[in-house]
């Protein structure tokens, strides 16, 4: 009896074993639907480049191409709006992924200020396409440094090693003149009162 | 071929041992081996701070004191939203919460025994009253801004809601969790109803 039972047991062990640590996998998936679509390089060294401008300076104009083709040039500002330059790492990774959200939720901050948002990334215009879709509808452009590759986020001195660009917020006010700097740890996102403050200087009410 | 006392002895030994891991992973629960916090489980003993507005501190049922815990409320229920006020999804989902809050507000069997609250995840003060105030959220929100919360209730994905019910001891345990956004706030105030017995 022993001896024929023996390898049944094995075998619905065997089932339920996979079973079993298959089911987990599944759940946790399913509890990260979002997350499961973005890539997760882990930590990264959290600066790795060195910058080019500084408070004081006037920023370097550039011109890009936003998602929608048309062309954005930073001296187009000069005069009329203050300016934020908002480099992410890349497009689908974690932090990024949530960062110009809460961007598009602050509209009224920027615009209080009299100030345009431009969010730069080195993705091409393609990749930025389908990852802004899963944002909602952004209300800045977001412009593409991807060819020559990070030239603009180079020009700032933002560009890292591994051709990905810092977590950089640049502040430029109406005369073209940068106000305000501020790169953070690559593996954080600046806090929103950081902008703000940043917005107060920068309209004159700090 | 007959087999020697020492064959049948391994034999035994064997499946003995196959049938105490079967036991093992079939009387285990999976979410005990999940980090993210499940039914019947008590909710953390966290301290959040006692808002200044007399409004919020009277929904809450604590008056005094600049801290409190989930325990000094009145309430038999109490529903968690864990957001951030950067994540689409929870943008999406706030009027529906809103909604939520309203329904019950207008409920009198319900009003007192019901209450939500909010945990800003990975926010500051500022962006939490940002997103307070661009919601118009009228039931308590606070600011998670070291992740403390979030790693207690094991990394959610957000928006996520813990319903939570006192036991015996009036101590809150998780009645269920519902991730991601509820399908109507009428749909859902149903199901906390029926699942918490209110």
């Amino acid at each position: 009896m022993l001896m024929k039972k023996t390898p049944d047991i094995k075998r619905w062990s065997v089932v339920f074993l996979v079973f079993w640590v298959l089911l987990p996998g599944w759940v946790w998936g399913a509890s990260l639907a979002f997350e499961g679509q973005i890539f997760d390089p882990g930590p990264l060294k959290p600066r790795d480049s060195e910058l080019k401008v500084h408070v004081g300076d006037r920023a370097p104009d550039f011109e890009l191409a936003a998602i929608d083709g048309s062309r954005v040039r930073l001296s187009d500002f000069r005069g009329r709006r203050n300016v934020v330059l908002s480099f992410i790492p890349a497009a689908w990774t974690p932090v990024c992924s949530d960062q110009w959200p809460g961007y598009n939720l602050a509209q009224s901050l920027f615009k209080s200020h009299n100030t345009v948002l431009l969010g730069i990334s080195v993705d091409n215009r393609a990749t930025l396409f389908a990852w802004t879709r899963q944002m909602g509808d952004l209300w800045f452009p977001v412009l593409s440094d991807f060819w020559p590759h990070g030239a603009v986020a180079a020009k700032f001195g933002v560009l890292r090693s591994d051709g990905m660009a810092e977590r950089a917020l640049i502040f430029i006010d109406t005369h073209g003149v940068i106000s305000g700097i501020h790169v953070s740890d690559i593996n954080q996102r600046p806090h929103l009162e950081l902008i703000a403050e940043q917005l107060e200087r920068l309209s004159g009410k700090k | 071929m007959t087999a020697t006392p020492w064959q049948v002895m391994m034999k035994v030994t064997t499946g003995t041992v196959w049938i105490l891991l079967w036991l093992f992973f079939a009387i285990t629960p999976v979410t005990a081996f999940a980090s993210q916090l499940g039914p019947q489980e008590p909710w953390p003993a966290v301290s959040l701070p006692l808002p200044s507005d007399p409004v919020l501190r009277h929904y809450l049922g604590v008056k005094e004191g600049d801290a409190f815990t989930l325990e000094d409320m009145a309430s038999e229920v109490v529903v968690v939203e864990i957001f951030n006020m950067y994540c689409p999804f929870c943008q999406r989902e706030a009027p529906h919460v809103n909604e939520l809050f309203t329904l019950v507000d207008g409920r009198d069997d319900l009003n007192q025994r019901l209450k939500i609250i909010g945990i800003g995840v990975g926010n500051s003060d500022f962006e939490v009253d940002y997103y307070r105030r661009s919601y118009s959220v009228a039931f308590p929100l606070f600011a998670d801004k070291d992740y403390a919360i979030y790693e207690m209730v094991g990394k959610v994905r957000t928006p996520s809601f813990f319903i939570l019910k006192r036991d015996a001891h009036r101590r809150f345990r998780v009645a269920f969790v519902h991730s991601g956004g509820f399908k109507t706030p009428e749909a859902f105030l149903k199901e906390i109803v029926k699942r918490c017995g209110l």
